[in-house]
């Protein structure tokens, strides 16, 4: 069930792809705006970007709870 | 015909009654007071009324617009759907507390000087410390305390600011502010209620030790008084836009690397305040509207977000992630509530969120701030993550161990209310674009590419969560903000004052000493100081050894008269 459930979601995420290059952005401000599904990569790319970032901090600053104490 | 009066006294005077009403009176009464305060505020006409000639200076205490009215209205509503929440608190501080919290801060929104503001903003640090207090935990009275005093340093700032101001303009009206001294001053106080980077690390200290009701209040009024303020002074400030973007970056990032449910929400008021400050910073018309709608969804969300972990930790005594899971059967309403607060917050298509931001993101892009574009829609992608990652953790996650049922019915109650509201202000958002600043909004929210782009960003989003779901798991661990350097400054500073330079006024004391005794001994006996200090026997002192004869004091006294006279004769 779960396993399904999971293909499911990437499925639908490789689908929600196909829309971005059959339609308009408007308005195109700049050129970025342009990309055919500009949004899926920023999704996934910005998570990536997000849970590097998180573990570079938490390399550094990650204390036992009672560090303060 | 009945006057208005300004709603911070219905809170404020109706406060000290509190304390002498019992049971179901005292419930009743406590709801009665929002409800007063929303007929106050349908008699309030537009302009400036309740005018005090003070210190010849005008005090405005009631300056109403479409901002102080749009503002008003969200305050009382939540504040409503908050006091509902806590009425089964039995003391009566808390409630004391909580009704000159919400009472001054309704007092900040309409001030129509700088003043009344600065007043109001005081009594909200004072009052809002206790609902920190009453948890009587150590770790509350240590937060309270560090609250207080970051606060009493805003408002130190706020003070001179304004005091600047009125020696430079002789005006205390509030109004834009432009660059100068004053005003930075001011930003200062203003920014440390917004939590600013740097000047934030109060909130997400403060917030999760405060009482279960406590910190829904917490959520609703200190930082939205600060952007409240920011939007009467700062309004088209490039510095305040681009702190809103790190703000809001920050925010998430910080947010996704918690344990404690109540702290991961709090790092995001800083995130979404940020979004908020963006939009005010950016300073037209459609930005200005997206950070005022952004603010008010957020009320709305955030504290039913507040409100859903609040009613966790009020069930199961667990505050951590990493003791939560399996809470969606045992606690549906919280749970649906929750996710329907995640998706708002996320700007999920038919939830208010997707409105507000919606107006940001296109705001930035039309006024051509392109770095803030992009800040923005990184945060929307943390926020998405953190939502996902404190809704799976806490109720859909494995946790066969946990005990729990669904919390009182004056808890769930406001959490449908609000989940109801965020609904309607998401999909019929004409209900929040009647109380913006600018009108008409002339904003369409709902365009296929958005609806798209929206869903591609959390499928996307999402799949990196399933796919590296151990990089989001919650770990027992404090992440060090930049409240460290505080800590460690302060701490240096205690070891620096009992240290170094307690011996330093010990030497100086006792050298000090040796000084005064010496003189002491010079003013008993000075010749013979003298004669000690030329190396011969020091005698004890005897007057009539030193004493002269009086004759030669009357010879020298007749000789100055001879002399004196002698030169008047001459000269006259």
């Amino acid at each position: 069930m779960k396993k399904t459930l999971r293909a499911i979601f990437f499925i639908l995420a490789g689908l929600s792809v196909l829309p971005g290059f059959f339609m308009d952005h408007h308005p195109v401000l700049f050129w970025w705006h342009g990309i055919p599904s500009l949004d899926a990569a920023v999704g996934g790319l910005g998570a990536i970007l997000l849970m590097i970032t998180m573990k570079l901090i938490a390399s550094f600053a990650s204390k036992k709870e009672d560090f303060h104490d | 015909m009945i006057n208005p009066v300004p709603p911070a006294f219905i809170f404020i005077l109706g406060a000290f009654l509190v304390p002498f009403l019992k049971g179901r009176l005292k419930q009743a009464y406590l709801l009665l007071l929002p409800l007063l305060g929303f007929i106050d505020l349908f008699l309030l006409n537009m302009g400036s009324e309740w005018e005090i000639r003070f210190l010849n200076y005008d005090l405005v205490l009631l300056n109403v617009d479409r901002l102080s009215l749009a503002m008003g209205i969200i305050f009382i509503l939540v504040g409503l759907l908050a006091i509902l929440y806590s009425l089964h608190v039995k003391e009566d501080g808390q409630h004391v507390a909580a009704l000159l919290y919400m009472g001054s801060s309704l007092g900040v929104v309409f001030s129509g000087d700088y003043f009344s503001l600065f007043f109001f903003w005081e009594i909200m640090a004072v009052a809002s410390a206790f609902l920190i207090w009453y948890r009587k935990e150590k770790s509350s009275l240590d937060a309270g305390f560090r609250y207080l005093m970051m606060h009493i340093i805003g408002g130190g700032a706020l003070l001179t600011g304004i005091i600047l101001k009125i020696v430079s303009t002789g005006t205390i009206a509030v109004e834009p502010l432009t660059a100068g001294l004053a005003s930075s001053m001011i930003l200062v106080g203003f920014g440390l209620n917004a939590a600013f980077l740097l000047l934030h690390t109060w909130l997400p200290d403060a917030y999760p030790e405060a009482t279960v009701t406590g910190s829904i209040f917490l959520s609703v009024f200190t930082t939205k008084t600060g952007v409240y303020a920011l939007a009467r002074s700062f309004s088209g400030n490039e510095l305040v836009a681009y702190m809103g973007g790190a703000m809001a970056l920050f925010g998430v990032i910080y947010a996704l690397l918690q344990n404690d449910t109540r702290r991961l929400i709090s790092y995001h008021i800083i995130s979404q305040v940020g979004y908020m400050a963006a939009g005010i910073g950016v300073g037209t018309a459609l930005s200005i509207n997206g950070g005022v709608a952004h603010l008010v969804n957020n009320l709305l969300y955030k504290t039913l977000l507040f409100m859903g972990m609040g009613s966790v930790i009020y069930m199961t005594g667990k505050r951590r992630l990493t003791e939560l899971g399996g809470l969606a059967r045992k606690m549906p309403v919280t749970c649906i509530t929750c996710v329907v607060a995640s998706l708002s917050i996320s700007g999920a298509p038919g939830f208010n969120g997707f409105v507000s931001k919606g107006m940001l993101l296109s705001s930035m892009a039309e006024a051509n701030y392109p770095l803030l574009e992009w800040m923005l829609r990184l945060a929307s992608v943390g926020t998405f993550l953190s939502f996902t990652k404190i809704c799976y953790f806490t109720f859909f996650a494995k946790n066969d161990r946990i005990q729990a049922r669904e919390a009182p019915l004056n808890m769930t109650l406001p959490m449908v209310a609000i989940a109801f509201l965020c609904l309607l202000t998401g999909i019929y958002p004409g209900f929040l674009f009647t109380i913006l600043p600018h009108a008409p909004a002339g904003y369409h929210a709902y365009t296929l590419s958005h609806i798209i782009g929206v869903f591609q960003l959390f499928l996307w989003a999402g799949s990196v969560f399933i796919l590296a779901r151990g990089a989001f798991s919650p770990h027992s661990w404090t992440i060090l903000d930049f409240d460290y350097f505080y800590r460690r400054s302060f701490q240096w500073a205690g070891g620096f004052f009992t240290g170094p330079l307690n011996e330093w006024r010990l030497r100086i004391q006792t050298r000090s000493s040796i000084v005064v005794n010496r003189l002491i001994l010079l003013s008993r006996n000075p010749l013979g100081f003298l004669e000690k200090a030329e190396g011969g026997n020091v005698r004890v002192y005897d007057e009539n050894f030193y004493r002269k004869p009086m004759g030669l004091g009357v010879l020298l006294a007749i000789l100055l008269l001879f002399l004196y006279s002698l030169i008047y004769l001459i000269s006259s």
